[in-house]
């Protein structure tokens, strides 16, 4: 799968924010906030094919979690991103 | 007749579309917005909104029951922070004053059943201030960019409100009395 490329992380003041680009008007209002560790996976994935496992991989190299507990996280950070249709 | 050989500080090429101009903003750190603006006691109010909920009607409230109120623009000023400018461009009511007021603040209205006023977080201020710039401008990721680093600059630096509200004289004394406190 892969991050549809007209979608930009932009920090907003003290938030990160996934913001809709080269649409007009309001789309750019659905606005999606990332947290640390989105913004970390987002980094790692946003331009190049990836899949969960991966993401899972990415985890457990950055955090003290179980393989389990981590690839319950990939999986829900990448459907959340489908569900948006940010990735496809 | 007031003439513009410049707004927010920037030269401003006579005729040229106000589109055109917003684009040649941006990279300087400037921007035109919809907006209906008043200027109350040395500082500026903005109010934003959709088209037709309420903000000429909103600021001709303001200057009907807020002693020491004007207008500065009633549809389209220019931002520089920490400033508000007049602009040529008014909309339906002419008001071209070639002046700017340090911003006290930014205000969304939305018509509701009663009056009632809150500040924003940095996302709801986002949502709210986004959709107050040309939609054009997005169309351009450089100039999107520049925008995106203005809102930012602007949820860093000013406070942004939602006034849910009644067009009438209670509205803008709860806009007024939580922006300036209870000292008329």
């Amino acid at each position: 799968m892969k991050i549809d490329s007209l979608f930009k992380l932009r920090q907003v003041a003290d938030e990160w924010i996934l913001l809709l680009q080269g649409q007009a008007g309001g789309e750019m209002t659905r606005v999606i906030a990332f947290n640390e560790t989105s913004v970390m996976l987002w980094n790692e994935f946003h331009d190049r094919e990836f899949t969960t496992e991966e993401v899972r991989d990415c985890l457990l190299g950055q955090y003290e979690v179980s393989p389990e507990a981590a690839l319950r996280d990939a999986t829900s950070w990448v459907e959340t991103l489908k569900r948006y249709g940010v990735v496809r | 007749m007031v003439s513009f050989d410049s707004i927010a500080g920037i030269p401003y090429p006579p005729g040229m579309d106000w589109l055109d101009f917003n684009r040649l903003m941006l990279p300087q750190g400037a921007s035109l917005i919809h907006a209906s603006v008043v200027e109350h006691r040395g500082s500026a109010v903005l109010f934003l909104g959709e088209s037709g909920t309420g903000k000429s009607t909103h600021s001709r409230l303001w200057l009907r029951h807020i002693p020491a109120t004007s207008l500065l623009n009633d549809d389209c000023p220019a931002l520089r922070l920490p400033h508000v400018y007049g602009s040529p461009w008014s909309g339906k009511t002419p008001c071209y004053r070639n002046e700017h007021f340090p911003i006290k603040a930014f205000v969304r209205l939305s018509q509701a059943p009663a009056n009632h006023m809150r500040r924003l977080s940095t996302l709801e201020a986002f949502r709210a201030l986004q959709p107050s710039f040309a939609p054009e401008l997005a169309s351009d990721t450089d100039l999107c960019d520049h925008l995106v680093a203005l809102i930012s600059r602007i949820i860093e630096t000013l406070p942004v409100y939602h006034l849910a509200c009644l067009p009438n004289e209670e509205a803008a004394r709860l806009c007024h009395d939580t922006l300036y406190g209870n000292t008329q």
